[in-house]
């Protein structure tokens, strides 16, 4: 099961502790592209659901 | 002996252990016969019994040594991409460094150690794909060492896989 909110708050506070880390600003970034990917599949369920 | 001390060692909850525990076999050994715990002297350079309580070792710093070096080998696996095998070792290394009977600067030391094996095995089982456990593993670190920003940044990762 996906947590992208418990994720985003690892990440962000990793990002606080340690602001020039690479690969923190690279999980962040992959994370926000996974969460838009799953939010817009979701709206084209429930898309599909209403039509 | 040092299965019946793992066995003791499987967490549980409400009596229940957490993973599978099951006799497969049972019986008295015949003389000379293997019993199929004791791994083959392996070719990786392991020379450590896989249960501590054979390998003879008593203070916390000869402990340490032997985890340090297991955990070596481990980290040899896991550059070759033999996430398997490395979390063997890591798993091993985790029984050598275990401070249950150990008290003050002692139990500190291992527990230190502990918490570097940790961050090898979260690092391993994320390749892995074993989220679940993954956050398992990096709540353990992060409760003794909330700062820690690798075990922040693989338990964000498992999060969201």
């Amino acid at each position: 099961m996906k947590d992208f909110e418990s994720g985003t708050n690892d990440l962000y506070k990793a990002l606080k502790l340690d602001p020039e880390n690479k690969q923190v600003k690279i999980s962040l970034t992959s994370l926000q592209k996974e969460r838009k990917n799953e939010e817009d599949k979701e709206k084209k369920r429930y898309q599909n659901m209403f039509k | 002996m040092g299965v019946v001390k793992q066995l003791e060692r499987v967490e549980t909850s409400n009596d229940t252990p957490k993973k599978v525990c099951k006799i497969v076999n049972c019986g008295e050994l015949k003389e000379g016969e293997d019993d199929g715990i004791v791994v083959k002297k392996s070719e990786d350079g392991d020379s450590y019994p896989d249960f501590v309580e054979d390998s003879g070792l008593t203070t916390a710093d000869e402990l340490i040594k032997a985890a340090l070096e297991i955990k070596k080998i481990g980290n040899d696996y896991f550059v070759k991409k033999d996430f398997k095998s490395a979390k063997v070792k890591y798993d091993k290394a985790i029984r050598y460094l275990d401070s249950s009977e150990f008290v003050g600067d002692d139990e500190k030391k291992l527990d230190e150690q502990t918490l570097v094996v940790y961050g090898n095995i979260s690092a391993t089982l994320l390749h892995l794909g074993k989220n679940a456990e993954v956050i398992e593993v990096t709540t353990k670190i992060l409760n003794s060492d909330p700062k820690n920003v690798k075990a922040l940044m693989r338990r964000g990762q498992a999060y969201s896989k």
